[in-house]
Parts: C-alpha cells; sequence; structure tokens
C-alpha cells in the first residue's frame, strides 16, 4: 500500500510538472512563424500623409503599402504585379495604384487607394485585408496583410475620432533599399504610447501616428522576415534589433508579448529640447546569420 | 659530402613541417555545438527596484544529454519594458555540467500587462565538465517567461570551444 501511495505521489509530482512546464507563455510572431510568399505591409493614413488609425464617417481612408517580390527580393512594381487591393467587409475593394507622388504615397509606400468612409458605416473596428498576386511565371505567388492586433492601433471609424496631429513629414524611402534586393522584408510603425509625467495624454492611446509633441512617447513597432528562409523575425534568428534617432542614444528593440501576438518594439520619448522638424527613426536588424537590413521611419515633431 | 649535407637538410626541412603540423593540429580548436532546450519554474522576489530571481527546469540537449537547469540572479526592474538581469547559473545533464555566468546585455523584456515577458540573454561558460569538459565560450538563450504563473521556457544554444 505504501508503494502504491509513493508511486501515485510521484505520478502527480510529474503530471503537475508537465502541466508547469506546458503552461510557459507559446511567442504567436506577428504575422506567423513565417510569410512563406510575398510580403505585403501597409498602413492607414489621410491624404496628405498623417498616419491615423482613427477615422470618422465621410474621411477619406488612404491605404499606403509595399510589397517585396520573394523570387527577386524587390519592391514589387505594376509589371510584376497581377492584383494589389484592399478587402473591406462589406464594402468594394480598394484598388491600389502605383505612384510614389500620388497623395499619401511616399517611395517606401507608393502603392495607395483611398476609401471614403461611408456616412452609415458602422461604428467600430475595420478589420481591411491588403491581398497581392503576383504575375510570376508558373508560380501564383500572393501575399496578404492584416493589422497589428491592438485594438486602438488598429482601423477604426467613429463619429467622435479625434484629429489626428499634423503636419506629416513625406514618409521617405521606408524599407525600400533605394530598388536594390532586400535580404529583410522591414515595416515600421509607430503609435502614442503612455503619455510621460507633465505631459498631456491625446484622447485615445496607441493610435498610429506620426506626427509627435515635445515630451510624448513615440513607440516604434516593427516586424519582418528573412528573405532567405521565409522566417519572421524573432528572437530565435535575429541578433540585435536597434533603432537610432539623429542626436540620441541608440535603442535596442525587444521582441516581445503585445496582446495575441509578439512583434518588435521599444519607445523614445521626445526630449522637450529635442528640434522641431521631421526626423528620422532608422531600425536595423542583424540576423544570427549575419544578413543586415534597415528600414528609415520619418516622424515629424511639432510643438508641445 | 654533398650528398650527405643535401640529406641532413632534407630531414631538418621534414622535421621542422613535421613539429610545425604537429604544433598546428595541436592548436586548432575543437568546435561543440550546444543546442538545449529547457522548461521549468522561476520565481521573482521584488524588492524595491530589485528583483531576485530563482529558476529551476528539465529538459535536454546536445551533448550535454537530459537533465537540469538552475539559475540564481537578480534584476533591475526600474527599467521598463526590458528588465536588465544578471547572475549566475548550471546546466546539468547526462553528458556533463556546465556552469555559466548571465552577461551584462541581457534582459527580459515584458507585455504591457507585466504577464509574459521574453528573455534574451548570452550566458559566458565559466566551466564544464564531461563531454562539455574544457568547453570554452558563450551560449545564448532565449525563451519566454509568465509572471502569471512563473513558467518559463528557453532554448540555449552556440559554438564552444576546447
Amino acid at each position: 500500500m505504501k508503494k502504491i501511495l509513493i508511486l501515485g505521489a510521484a505520478l502527480v509530482a510529474v503530471v503537475a510538472s508537465v502541466t508547469m512546464s506546458a503552461s510557459a507563455a507559446t511567442p504567436v510572431p506577428f504575422p506567423a512563424s513565417q510569410v512563406k510568399q510575398v510580403f505585403v505591409a501597409a498602413q492607414t493614413v489621410t491624404t496628405d500623409g498623417v498616419m491615423s488609425s482613427w477615422f470618422k464617417p465621410g474621411d477619406s481612408v488612404v491605404f499606403r503599402a509595399y510589397a517585396v517580390d520573394p523570387v527577386t527580393k524587390k519592391i514589387v512594381d505594376p509589371k510584376t504585379v497581377k492584383y494589389f487591393y484592399v478587402s473591406i467587409p462589406n464594402q468594394p475593394n480598394v484598388k491600389l495604384k502605383y505612384g510614389a507622388t500620388a497623395p499619401g504615397a511616399s517611395t517606401g509606400l507608393p502603392w495607395t487607394g483611398t476609401w471614403t468612409v461611408p456616412a452609415t458605416y458602422p461604428t467600430g473596428n475595420v478589420p481591411f485585408k491588403v491581398l497581392i498576386q503576383l504575375k510570376s511565371s508558373g508560380k501564383q505567388l500572393k501575399g496578404q496583410f492584416v493589422q497589428m492586433p491592438v485594438a486602438t492601433a488598429t482601423l477604426n471609424i467613429s463619429p467622435t475620432a479625434p484629429s489626428a496631429f499634423s503636419p506629416a513629414a513625406p514618409a521617405g524611402v521606408g524599407g525600400s533599399n533605394n530598388g536594390q534586393a532586400l535580404k529583410l522584408a522591414i515595416y515600421v510603425d509607430s503609435i502614442n504610447g503612455t503619455a510621460p509625467a507633465g505631459t498631456q495624454a491625446r484622447p485615445i492611446g496607441c493610435t498610429q501616428t506620426n506626427v509627435y509633441k515635445r515630451g510624448e512617447r513615440v513607440v516604434v513597432r516593427s516586424w519582418g522576415t528573412d528573405l532567405s528562409t521565409s522566417d519572421v523575425l524573432s528572437n530565435d534568428n535575429v541578433d540585435t534589433a536597434t533603432f537610432s534617432i539623429p542626436g540620441q542614444p541608440t535603442e535596442t528593440m525587444a521582441w516581445s508579448a503585445h496582446g495575441l501576438v509578439y512583434f518588435w518594439s521599444n519607445f523614445w520619448i521626445v526630449p522637450a529640447d529635442y528640434p522641431l522638424g521631421e526626423t528620422t527613426i532608422h531600425v536595423t536588424y542583424k540576423t544570427l546569420s549575419g544578413e543586415t537590413g534597415s528600414y528609415d521611419y520619418v516622424i515629424n515633431i511639432i510643438p508641445s | 659530402m654533398k650528398k650527405f649535407q643535401f640529406s641532413i637538410v632534407a630531414l631538418a626541412v621534414v622535421i621542422v613541417t613535421a613539429v610545425a603540423a604537429t604544433a598546428a593540429l595541436a592548436a586548432a580548436p575543437k568546435k561543440v555545438v550546444f543546442a538545449a532546450t529547457y522548461a521549468g519554474n522561476a520565481t521573482t522576489k521584488v524588492d524595491g527596484t530589485t528583483a531576485t530571481i530563482s529558476a529551476n527546469g528539465t529538459g535536454k540537449g546536445t551533448p550535454i544529454g537530459a537533465g537540469s537547469i538552475t539559475g540564481l540572479g537578480t534584476g533591475d526592474t526600474s527599467q521598463q519594458p526590458c528588465i536588465p538581469f544578471t547572475g549566475t547559473g548550471k546546466m546539468t545533464g547526462s553528458g556533463g555540467t556546465v556552469t555559466f555566468k548571465v552577461l551584462t546585455g541581457s534582459s527580459s523584456c515584458g507585455d504591457e500587462g507585466g504577464h509574459n515577458f521574453t528573455i534574451t540573454s548570452h550566458l559566458a561558460v565559466l566551466s564544464a565538465t564531461g563531454k562539455l569538459a574544457k568547453a570554452k565560450g558563450t551560449l545564448r538563450m532565449t525563451g519566454t517567461y509568465s509572471h502569471d504563473d512563473g513558467s518559463f521556457s528557453v532554448k540555449v544554444s552556440g559554438t564552444l570551444t576546447k
């Protein structure tokens, strides 16, 4: 009987140990463990390039995007694209057109399309997708973009949506690598983080924006893929991930949990004496296999 | 006489070459690829801005075999969202034991609610036994930690020399 009790206790201990081990958080990389075909990244801006995730019925939402051909490892242009559009529930598709000088577009995000929010469009989150297919011979290379699942940073329609800070600076080259083949495909954006002491909080926290007042907290968010393996950049394959801003110390980015998913982020508080005007957040990744990639993300600093 | 001199020179060349080759072979460090995964529980006790960390887990790897990992350390919770930490620890397996020191630059980064953390760390090998005897170098440790239930899961990998 004693033996049975000991065996039973041992079994319970083993089961408890296995249960505890299994409960360790399993990272869910955004958007997936791998991007097997076409890398697609997109964001929403006003017609003058002000990034925002909150719009009112009747507003014009400009979707701007870029995509990377997994074969040539270059940013796709009209010669290689079969279709590239935004799918919005219960709305006609918004076709994306190529042109870096179009309203809201930039060299790094040259594909744009505009959606005028219907006056009767319901309040709430808009779970749009951006879909692409390339004209590749033999292969049907497709890609899809979905928003990071951070509720206030996704596209929201509300009659009381706060006005976004403006004006924006031109978005610049992004991760285009000046048209050369890429090693890593990268996306970067930013949201307003928790207001530091002495700084006025925005009406809604964690909304996408590329315009900041001095003293505000800029939360830089990023994700990407290693184009040689299709693996999403994570702690498993990245040696260092950093961002640098002129005149500021280089910051290390962390691959960490944000709600349901993991991506790279860190924050920067705009110093009270930081020069007004546009500045570039230079995001750099170095992988364990030695590949490097970067993305230049432009923000505008306005007076407090 | 000339033939004899030539032979002496040739012999000397052969000897020097042999010695140099032997020395080169002896000097060439042997590389040992290390890869292991562990899971277990960690406790953190925060006093002011210092978190005292104690971790225990089990797992397996190559060439260390099945076994356990233990660690003790401290973290600076005044820094957010990534808490730098240092400490020492030991991995023990059927193939040997590795004691290590957590290098500066290691950190654990939490989510907005402080529930789930990622771990990024470099471990300097202080000593090793068994199949890893005399192995030196640095290992990379990455993984996750749940502050809610204390569970952690890590991968430890790298190439050591001996």
